[in-house]
């Protein structure tokens, strides 16, 4: 296979990548090890932001968010939630941070409003009533799942090609020039190679890794950090807590669920991160201390991510870094490898400004002309899909007459039809149970999975989408996965639903001895 | 009101105890929350599937291990029970099953492997008629139906699988996989009990029958999820099976399952023509007790909630599904009557990395521990309340997921518990003297 | 209103015993109508309920939910949301506003019941308001309970008050009479509170402002009532409910709680006499079978099976049970045309028990399931103070 640009790591920054490449009209393919969002994308707090969280510490961060916040609201309303959020002080909370805070947006031109404690305690009841200080912000709430698929999506259409489940084992240069990589298909085994000119390694955590095999040295720290979905949202807005930032300061509706982050803890290990009990813990008292109701509804599922950081070396060099949580390390300066540009960093929020510095430095290295058109161009999504407004999902099935047009409820507790799911198989080349999750949302209610996964299993495997005699491993992983994250809060209501669920498996289906 | 025993719990273990009872003689009263966990089991009674739990082989006879599981794990409920009682407790519940209109093949010398939707098997002793034909180690080809619109049965999904183990050859029986379209309910929902109920119809069946036969070759056998009738499986089953000329049988399904409600559903039944009063579907107990003896239990909290006395109680309110255990961040506790429970401080010892560990969960080993008369005992073995029994899932150790046992523990700590809460109520009546004490409200401020 | 979904595992045995869920496929079942749905609603968002609409409100969901989840609580709920955005039509407004046909009935009869027997009447009634002509309608009295009651002579003795809802006191005021008779005997001097219909008409059919304010009128006189020290007894398990739970669960009325503690099912209050010594027993032999039909709101009021124990005091009395389910006419739900059919599917099993058996004599505390089981099986129906009023003779 010969194309111009190769990127490695399909998280937020791969798939922006590879958008804007294609929209130049860059040849363009996408490797990545796993599924998409199988590394840090995949497991955020699903957070647009809208700067204010920087605004203080960090005004230039604060100054790419803000912007664009309001560029993906444009380009991505189906998977934004404009829910707006508040940042809330507390008694105990350092009086002058909500001065300092205001005073910061206003100078950033950052649409932040003081409102009276009795103004927020009147559209979020459930709150403390010990509030005492509250600012309006123009913070959303995010679905990466989607957002990122609707990247490659639209890429692929344009031309560009997606891999997932290939892993780079080796990048080739000659003359210290990219020459291209070979790759395994981690299901076959098989290995093929991608002749390129240029590698944006945008692989996240294991960029160190990919790096290295370019004989570039790239150092990355990693921070790992926890989240708590809990099972009902009990607030419409994303609430911030009104003081420097620190652990469990954010609690973001996630559709119908509440995530509850974030700590961060420096770590060596980054393949499958888990929360300890005492981060679980230490979120749950935060939350609770500015929404009471948090340690009293059912934790269904705790996850980690580990952000990487750029090292020593990438720190000190302030010329190469875009802003100070971004970097892009064009190694053919750094280390005479020309045509490899390895990008660490970022968040969420910023990943189409991330892409759009990358591809200006590409394109600029090809000798071409062209300007990016991502922050004009609407993202695709599917009619079906709701995560923007919660409600009209009811809406949607709350008749009687659809339940003939939607056929039955497949994942009952997240309502997600046998249609939409049917939908999602047909249009991917690459369906699995992790990506109809995704999509949809099938398996991330109070049951974890436990009832739907075998009716989407059959769909697979009746489809055709699956090879014959892998739908029991398939399923047990895919259960593996989701006990994982039920794991860390695995008591009070929660263990009732995994015995149930373990019972059902056991019991029933007696897969522990298959 | 007062009974000699009331059985808290109506699951297959308190149904069990509250027949053992009656059928001494004793004026019972079942008392429960919801209608009890059999609509979420099987209906099939598992006796031993695995023994040790990490094989992937299933036993061929689960008598045949008692011997050494009473030796590995004496605090087995089996181990207490006592192979003799098991075996009659088990009898008796065939015996059972023939008078209540659902008769239950098999035995608890012998395993018998049955398909499940997913296309495994399950290992298990006693099925109801319904199922018998399903035992995979039957040669010939079995035409697997599914019905458009029953989400938890995929025929295809399930032949792939068994097919499979037949080509292991693990499994006699081969099977194909058909789905019927659209069939009419009358308006009404496909899911398994409205489809059971239809099946009750003659007119149904025959309809049935005319879009079937043409799908069936000879020697099929015909298999469908678990809806062969809901109150007349065994007429049913007769029917096809002299219309079809095939021998049927159905599979058991997840939750809400056919058979689990039948069988629940003739127990009660039969136990109210007993005379056994049922009491179901409140929200709370309140026990009344004196230090070393239950009294009795209060519907509620308040003033006017009716008071039920006995002069023994058989606690049969399951694990955590069942609700006789919950938990919150540090502890386990027994719901009804905080009787100790033991268990790992670090709540991460209360489950194993994977879900489908084979050595099972640790908290579905979690309960009660009890004495050789299946008494409460404390830590220190000491019988906490003196008429107090306990029966199935609420008793400790035995993990009846991982080594499928549940069905069997249920019968015959039921059976065990029930007739010796029947002996003791015999030895030992309340006096309208000795009812009058302990009986004031918790709350005392109320009037 | 806070709800505790939390506690559902998803179980489906809600579902499994859901009577409408077994009659009709427009209903999705109290699973995904209930806590499966609740994620998705926001306080205060429009949310659908049209799904609610063939939800019977028999309560079943809760009473066999293992985790007590408050399904029937998450139901109304939506439907007062809906509520504030639609308004109901004029044929819910008829039949929630019951109370008021009723007085009108009953002051009209015998005429009034003429009319309704009127074949074309019945068919207006269908054709244009939608009231199924299939139904049966109860026969009205002309002397209400309240009037024959007020026109005798006082009996002294322990005051204990008596709510005896809209149907005692326009269509059954025997029943009325007899629960009377059966307190005095035993030494209650009962006298009645002022009282309105117990509203929960209103409810089913969307009125909750109405409901409420009928509400405060009825708690206000048994607040009265409980101060002065004097307990309450119902003989409508409905009424009973309606004021012991829904007054505080969902129309949030002051002082329900207090009243609620005081308020006794008729059954439940003759029982724990006996259990304190102090009913009267000297029963006549009543050498009849009789099947008794568990009322849900009688299930849904947790009170235990009190008119099985009382029965079983009489001499020669065998009283079977019938299996347990909802007879299907849930109030005023039944005599909708859109849903007359469901309410009988609803109820079917327990007709064709009631054929096979060969049932003749039917007992059951509610009203509306009497009404329903005797107009579908043709069999004699009797609250269990009847039978206690014939046991006790002369």
């Amino acid at each position: 296979m010969k194309t111009e640009v190769v990127v490695i790591g399909g998280g937020a920054t791969g798939a922006g990548v590879l958008r804007d490449l294609a929209l130049r009209g860059i040849d363009a393919v996408l490797l990545e090890k796993e599924e998409l969002t199988s590394g840090t994308s995949g497991r955020n707090h699903g957070l647009l932001h809208s700067g204010a969280r920087y605004a203080v510490n960090d005004p230039d961060s604060a100054r790419e968010c803000l912007a664009e916040n309001k560029i993906l609201k444009k380009i991505a309303s189906p998977c934004i939630e404009p829910t707006g959020g508040f940042f809330l002080a507390l008694p105990q909370d350092p009086p002058d941070y909500a001065d300092d805070l205001l005073r910061a947006c206003a100078s950033l031109d950052l649409p932040a409003a003081e409102v009276s404690p009795a103004e927020v305690l009147q559209k979020e009841p459930a709150l403390s009533p010990k509030i005492n200080r509250a600012i309006y912000v123009p913070d959303a709430s995010i679905d990466p799942f989607r957002l990122i698929r609707a990247n490659v999506e639209e890429a692929e259409r344009l031309g560009a090609q997606f891999f997932p489940h290939r892993r780079v084992v080796a990048i080739f240069t000659a003359d210290g020039t990219i020459h291209g990589l070979q790759a395994i298909d981690a299901k076959t085994g098989e290995e093929f190679r991608i002749t390129c000119r240029f590698i944006i390694n945008a692989a996240g955590v294991w960029a160190g890794r990919v790096a290295r095999m370019a004989g570039a040295p790239l150092d990355i720290l990693f921070s790992k950090g926890s989240l708590v979905v809990l099972n009902r949202r009990l607030v419409n807005s994303v609430i911030n807590r009104c003081r420097p930032p620190s652990n469990g300061d954010i609690l973001v509706p996630h559709g119908p669920a509440l995530i509850i982050g974030t700590t961060s803890q420096t770590v060596t290990e980054i393949e499958d991160p888990s929360p300890e009990e005492e981060e679980v813990d230490l979120l749950l008292s935060e939350g609770e201390t500015i929404l009471p109701e948090v340690s009293s509804t059912r934790a269904i599922r705790a996850y980690a991510g580990v952000r990487p950081l750029m090292g020593a070396r990438e720190a000190g060099e302030d010329s190469r870094k875009i802003s100070r949580d971004f970097l892009l390390l064009d190694h053919g300066e750094a280390d005479q490898i020309k045509g490899l540009f390895s990008i660490v960093g970022g968040k969420l929020t910023t990943y189409r400004l991330m892409a759009e510095r990358t591809v200006d430095v590409i394109v600029k290295a090809m000798g071409r002309k062209t300007s990016c058109t991502t922050a004009e161009k609407p993202l695709p999504f599917p009619e079906e899909y709701t995560f923007h407004d919660l409600g009209s999902k009811l809406r949607k099935i709350g008749l009687p007459q659809s339940f003939q047009e939607t056929g039955e409820i497949l994942c009952e507790c997240e309502l997600v039809s046998r249609g939409e799911i049917v939908q999602e198989i047909r249009n991917q080349p690459y369906p699995s149970l992790k990506e109809i999750q995704e999509r949809t949302r099938a398996g991330m209610g109070p049951c974890q999975g436990g009832f739907c996964s075998p009716r989407l299993t059959a769909l697979l495997s009746e489809g055709g989408k699956i090879p014959p005699g892998t739908s029991l491993p398939i399923l047990k992983r895919f259960l593996e996965e989701r006990w994982k994250g039920t794991r860390p809060v695995m008591w009070g209501p929660q263990l009732r639903e995994e015995q149930l669920i373990q019972a059902l498996y056991t019991e029933l289906f007696n897969l522990d001895h298959f | 009101m007062f009974y000699d025993v009331i059985v808290i719990g109506a699951g297959l273990a308190g149904l069990m105890a509250a027949e053992a009872a009656q059928s001494q003689g004793a004026r019972v009263l079942v008392l429960a929350r919801g209608m009890g966990s059999l609509p979420l089991t099987t209906g099939c009674i598992d006796g031993l599937g695995y023994f040790p739990r990490t094989t992937n082989i299933p036993l061929s006879s689960p008598l045949s291990a008692l011997p050494q599981l009473k030796e590995d794990q004496p605090y087995h409920p089996y181990a207490i029970v006592g192979q003799e009682k098991i075996m009659l407790a088990m009898a008796h519940f065939q015996e059972l099953g023939q008078v209540i209109g659902l008769p239950y093949s098999g035995t608890f010398a012998s395993t018998l492997l049955i398909p499940t939707p997913l296309g495994t098997y399950h290992p298990t002793c006693l099925v109801p008629e319904t199922m018998n034909q399903g035992n995979l180690s039957i040669p010939g080809p079995v035409l697997l139906l599914g019905f458009r619109g029953l989400k938890d049965f995929s025929p295809f999904l399930a032949a792939e699988n068994l097919n499979i183990l037949h080509s292991q050859g693990k499994i006699a029986s081969s099977f194909r996989a058909e789905v019927l379209e659209k069939l009419d309910l009358g308006g009404k929902a496909m899911n398994g009990l409205n489809l059971a109920r239809a099946f009750d119809g003659e007119d149904f069946r025959n309809a049935f029958i005319k879009i079937v036969r043409p799908l069936l070759k000879s020697g099929d056998r015909l298999a469908l999820p678990a809806v062969l009738g809901f109150h007349s499986p065994g007429q049913v089953l007769a029917d096809l099976k002299k219309k079809l000329q095939a021998n049927v049988f159905e599979i058991p399904m997840p939750p809400p399952s056919v058979p689990g409600i039948r069988l629940f559903r003739k127990l009660q039944i039969y136990l109210q023509e007993k005379g056994v009063r049922i009491i179901l579907g409140f929200s709370t107990l309140d026990p009344r007790k004196e230090s070393k003896r239950l009294l009795g239990f209060a519907l509620g909290f308040s003033k006017k909630s009716p008071i039920y006395k006995a002069s023994a109680i058989v606690l049969a309110t399951g694990k955590f599904v069942g609700g006789g255990l919950d938990s919150d961040r540090g502890r386990i506790f027994e719901t009804l009557l905080d009787l100790p429970i033991k268990y790992p401080k670090n709540r991460r010892e209360w489950f194993k990395p994977r879900l489908l560990a084979a050595e099972g969960q640790p908290f579905n080993c979690f309960g009660v521990e009890v004495n050789e008369n299946l008494q409460p005992v404390d830590p220190e073995g000491r019988v906490i309340y003196s008429n107090l029994f306990a029966a199935g899932a609420i008793i400790a150790h035995g993990d009846s997921m991982s080594e499928k046992s549940g069905g069997g523990i249920a019968i015959s700590t039921g059976y065990l518990a029930g007739q010796l809460a029947a002996g003791f109520a015999g030895k030992n009546k309340f006096t309208t003297k000795n009812t009058e004490m302990g009986l004031k409200p918790k709350d005392e401020n109320a009037k | 209103m806070k709800s505790d979904i939390d506690q559902c595992i998803k179980c489906s045995i809600c579902n499994a015993y859901c009577p409408v869920l077994k009659a009709t496929g427009l209903f999705p079942g109290p699973k995904l109508a209930g806590p499966d749905a609740e994620r998705f609603r926001l306080e205060g968002k429009n949310i659908p309920a049209e799904w609610l609409e063939f939800c019977d409100y028999c309560k079943i969901c809760e009473r066999v939910c293992p985790h007590n989840v408050p399904i029937p609580e998450l139901h109304v709920r939506s439907r007062l949301t809906l509520g504030k955005t639609q308004k109901p039509s004029f044929r819910d407004w008829l039949l929630g506003h019951a109370y008021l046909l009723e007085k009108l009935g009953s002051w009209g009869a015998p005429l009034s019941n003429w009319i309704n027997g009127w074949a074309f009447f019945r068919w207006l009634l269908d054709r244009g308001l939608g009231i199924d002509r299939r139904a049966k309608m109860p026969s009205f009295h002309h002397q209400t309970f309240a009037q024959w009651f007020h026109s005798r002579k006082l009996v002294k003795g322990k005051p204990l008050a008596y709510f005896y809802g809209c149907y005692t006191n326009y269509i059954e005021p025997s029943l009325g009479r007899s629960v009377v008779e059966i307190l005095e005997k035993n030494g209650f001097q009962v006298f009645l509170p002022q009282q309105e219909c117990c509203g929960l008409p209103l409810i089913s059919n969307g009125f909750f402002t109405l409901a409420a304010r009928m509400g405060e009128k009825n708690l206000k006189a048994l607040q009265k009532t409980v101060e002065d020290g004097v307990e309450i007894v119902f003989s409508s398990p409905s009424c009973g409910m309606t004021l012991s739970q829904e007054y505080k669960d969902i129309l949030h009325l002051p002082g329900a709680s207090a009243v609620a503690e005081n308020l006794y099912e008729i059954s439940q209050f003759l029982l724990q006499l006996h259990e304190d010594g102090q009913l009267k027993t000297d029963f006549r032999e009543i050498k009849e079978t009789y099947y008794y039909h568990v009322p849900c709101h009688l299930r849904a009021l947790q009170v235990g099976l009190p008119a099985l124990e009382l029965l079983s005091l009489i001499p020669g009395l065998k009283v079977m049970e019938l299996p347990e389910g909802c007879c299907g006419l849930a109030g005023t739900y039944g005599l909708k045309r859109e849903k007359y059919a469901v309410a009988r599917e609803v109820g079917e099993e327990i007709f064709q028990v009631i054929r096979q058996w060969n049932v003749q004599k039917v007992i059951s505390d509610c009203e509306a399931c009497r009404m329903q089981i005797g107009s579908q099986t043709g069999v004699q129906t009797f609250h269990p103070a009847q039978i206690l009023r014939q046991a006790y003779g002369e």
